[in-house]
């Protein structure tokens, strides 16, 4: 099923989706409103492209981390830090020390 | 930049990162494993400039450099899920119901879709993050919202996958 919103003659498609979308500057916005109010036609339009929208938006996943997995990551993160940012002192024990520390691999 | 002073501005990206591999790879656990091999990529990457580049608390210059790390893990998580593809197909099958339609969509439409609608970045950001043309962008955001309303309302297949 295709699902499409015909443009009137005062508002196009494009207009509605920069609305919808906030690509339009205040001035805009405010033009585009005070078409709306103006224009019965555009603004029944306008609202089954809106509801459209709002629908798409309820479609996308927003997933959010929970405090453990958050930890977790976190962890990780330090993890590699550590291991690629790490800078030790270049005394001869700090660099006794980087070298015992290095795995096969880093060689 | 000392360590600390990295996971100062890196800390409160986690949340939008993971929003995004989310996006890519419905399971949990995979995402996170996507975010962290992707950062290690990208400071592997970038370790001279990171080091380089001095820690600063003037808060413009902060958001810059919490761009520049947003944008470059977000990056290398695209690049990241498009060479994994085999390993996150399995997930993309097995979904909730009411998130079927997104994750019937290609890899670069839900990112861009992701991008443009739960991170708000804006299209000229995105098109640095996946790294295609601006009309592909556009055309990936109006053919990606389409194929879910589309598929939704006929409860049928997605016509752009």
């Amino acid at each position: 099923m295709e699902v499409k919103v015909q443009h009137t003659n005062s508002v196009s498609n494009s207009m509605m989706n920069s609305y919808l979308e906030q690509r339009m500057d205040v001035k805009e916005r405010k033009e585009f409103e005070s078409i709306l109010s103006v224009d019965e036609s555009a603004l029944k339009l306008f609202n089954e492209k809106k509801a459209i929208h709002e629908f798409f938006l309820d479609l996308i996943p927003d997933e959010k981390l929970t405090k453990k997995a958050r930890y977790l990551l976190e962890e990780e993160i330090k993890d590699i830090n550590e291991s690629l940012l790490k800078e030790y002192p270049k005394t001869l024990g700090g660099k006794l020390y980087a070298f015992l520390t290095k795995t096969v691999i880093e060689f | 930049m000392k360590i600390d002073q990295l996971e100062t501005l890196f800390t409160p990206l986690v949340p939008k990162l993971f929003k995004f591999a989310f996006g890519i790879c419905p399971d949990s656990q995979k995402a996170r494993q996507l975010i962290a091999d992707s950062y290690s990529v990208f400071i592997a990457r970038e370790i001279d400039f990171i080091k380089e580049t001095e820690f600063t608390k003037v808060r413009k210059t902060q958001s810059i450099l919490k761009r520049f790390l947003l944008h470059g893990v977000l990056a290398e998580i695209y690049k990241l899920a498009g060479k994994r593809s085999y390993e996150i197909k399995p997930y993309l099958l097995d979904v909730q119901t009411e998130y079927q339609s997104f994750y019937s969509l290609s890899l670069s439409q839900r990112a861009i879709t992701v991008l443009k609608e739960r991170l708000k970045l804006t299209p000229k950001e995105i098109i640095e993050i996946v790294s295609l043309e601006k009309y592909q962008v556009i055309q990936s955001m109006y053919n990606a919202k389409e194929s879910m309303v589309g598929m939704e309302v006929s409860g049928g297949e997605s016509a752009t996958h």
